[in-house]
């Protein structure tokens, strides 16, 4: 069986209070599925690897096929829970050691 | 290096400390090239200020300006006023007239796909001149709710397709008023994609078309904008 193909997307989060990792990977699952359905979840599988509440930066991993879908769903993302909240991929990478290397 | 475009932003004038968040957010996520919208009524200073703002932050600036008119001769009147006095001209009106004129006139840059949600669709023609665009403004899926979001998505895509059979480029901006309503150029791209573009087509609606469209205009404009 071929092995499944991740992408890691470097997000930085703007909001008018502080969030929690959970609270950014429970808003991110949410609106994939309120976008794409049970399936587009399934197949785009975005999971919340690691969040820096100081910097407001997430790391998020996602399906190779799902890197668009999943990038849409961030740029239509407005509020974390019930407060106005931006996401904005800053970049993407195929391994989490290059995203955290380069400046 | 591809650049970046966004044709669409609406800082607000007097305050001087959003045009700075907005201007250091738009050069952190990559956009080389911005438009700013400016109203007649804006005083020279408070407009200088803010193209300052935004060339210190490495920007290029181009300025713009939102036409709305309810009929045909109120549209060509402002559009004569307006035309040489701005980089972009857009027309975001629901009058079914104004539009069927601004699609005809060279003299129009964008036209706002916003209309289209409240009326019968934009009155589409094959597009006449290299000049016809259509935005989609990011503002008009994240804020504009006349209609459920499915259906609106629906309708979106509806208009870009037709917009693509009559051989209408489509630019994509953010239409943003604060730094939260900004958005990075590759994730306004994939929201392209979502909305019937293609791979290609999402690229160049937010990179070569508005930065050919700024350039064009700034020639036959010529100086102070060449």
């Amino acid at each position: 069986m071929k092995r499944r193909s991740w992408r890691y997307l470097l997000v930085k989060i703007v909001a008018n209070k502080a969030l929690s990792k959970k609270a950014f990977s429970e808003s991110l699952v949410s609106s994939v599925e309120h976008l794409f359905g049970h399936i587009g979840l399934a197949e785009i599988s975005p999971q919340v690897v690691s969040y820096d509440q100081e910097c407001s930066t997430a790391l998020v991993k996602c399906s190779r096929e799902g890197v668009q879908k999943l990038r849409a769903t961030l740029a239509l993302v407005t509020e974390i829970e019930n407060s106005p909240a931006a996401a904005f991929v800053l970049r993407t990478s195929g391994t989490i050691r290059s995203l955290r290397r380069r400046p | 290096m591809t650049k970046f475009a966004d044709l669409h932003l609406k800082p607000p004038i007097g305050n001087p400390a959003a045009q700075q968040e907005m201007a250091e957010l738009a050069r952190h996520l990559g956009y080389s090239l911005v438009t700013v919208t400016f109203y007649p009524r804006d005083r020279d200073e408070e407009v200088k200020s803010m193209r300052k703002t935004f060339l210190d932050a490495g920007l290029d600036v181009a300025s713009r300006v939102d036409v709305s008119a309810a009929s045909r001769p109120e549209l060509l009147k402002k559009l004569r006023a307006l035309r040489r006095d701005f980089e972009i001209v857009a027309v975001e009106s629901t009058s079914s007239e104004a539009l069927s004129i601004a699609q005809r006139d060279s003299r129009v840059d964008i036209i706002c796909l916003e209309a289209a949600l409240s009326s019968r669709g934009l009155p589409l023609n094959r597009a006449s001149s290299s000049s016809a665009h259509i935005e989609i403004n990011m503002s008009t899926l994240t804020e504009t709710q006349r209609l459920p979001e499915h259906l609106q998505i629906a309708r979106i895509r509806k208009e870009i397709e037709k917009a693509k059979e009559n051989r209408y480029r489509v630019v994509i901006s953010s239409g943003a008023y604060t730094p939260m309503r900004m958005r990075a150029p590759r994730d306004l791209a994939a929201v392209g994609m979502l909305l019937g573009l293609d791979k290609e087509e999402a690229a160049k609606s937010i990179s070569s078309i508005p930065i050919s469209l700024v350039n064009k205009n700034r020639m036959k404009l010529g100086s102070p904008y060449a």
